[in-house]
């Protein structure tokens, strides 16, 4: 085994994951927290923050995440919304759909 | 008068809101007469020189029932001055009201919200999720001063 080799075994891989905390205010079940990569979509942690508390679309209501009162595209990355920090803090929405 | 159940479950849920609110460069004044009545300072991040007033009232009883939600013309202000008033989408300059399912006026437009999807939310932090809903407003839908 090379020096580099063993240097690189001794040493702990660093962890990118960004912790993710989303409220839903008016949930019984408290945050949801998820460590997750910075490629990760916030399309892919509002499914798992909506399956924490519970709900679900449907037609007459949308839920999308909000960071720092504005909304996210589902599409954005945690990584991207991060900019840099390991922790963001975002909020879940429920949305009527008026017709 | 306020019930007890009321005054504690306000006490217990407004660190929160306080906590949020200092994110956003806002504040919130607990009314100096009645506990269950609070007056929140807001400002649109596409408009920060407007400062709008809400005046937050439990009159329900917290957290069983949706507050009545005003804009004022001031802390402590009249409730019926249209210019105190953004316009955002679901609000309504003209009828001192918001006609969106977390105020005790749209319960009373709308009385088939009271039951069904849109019935108040009496579980977890309601008032946060009150205060999130009209910050995310002045944020996402603010359109400019209602006239």
């Amino acid at each position: 085994m090379s020096t580099a080799e063993q240097s690189a075994e001794a040493k702990p891989k660093k962890d990118h994951r960004i912790n993710v905390r989303v409220n839903f205010p008016i949930s019984p079940n408290g945050p949801f927290h998820e460590k997750v990569a910075p490629e990760t979509s916030a399309g892919i942690v509002k499914e798992s923050a909506m399956s924490h508390f519970g709900v679900a679309e449907d037609g007459q209501h949308a839920y999308y995440l909000s960071h720092a009162g504005a909304k996210v595209p589902d599409t954005k990355t945690i990584g991207d919304l991060a900019n840099g920090v390991k922790e963001i803090k975002l909020t879940l929405v429920k949305e009527l759909i008026q017709g | 008068m306020v019930d007890v159940e009321t005054k504690l479950a306000l006490k217990a849920d407004e660190p929160a809101v306080r906590e949020l609110l200092e994110e956003h460069g806002a504040s919130l004044l607990a009314d100096g007469k009645d506990p269950s009545i609070f007056w929140l300072s807001l400002r649109p991040p596409r408009a920060p020189e407007e400062e709008y007033v809400v005046r937050i009232a439990w009159e329900g009883g917290y957290p069983h029932a949706a507050p009545s939600v005003k804009f004022a013309d001031g802390v402590g202000g009249r409730l019926d001055v249209s210019s105190a008033w953004p316009m955002i989408p679901g609000y309504r300059p003209g009828e001192h009201d918001i006609c969106q399912p977390f105020t005790a006026e749209a319960y009373k437009v709308h009385p088939e919200w009271v039951e069904g999807p849109e019935a108040w939310p009496a579980s977890g932090n309601p008032f946060l999720w009150v205060v999130e809903r009209l910050v995310g407003d002045m944020v996402e839908r603010y359109q400019g001063r209602s006239g």
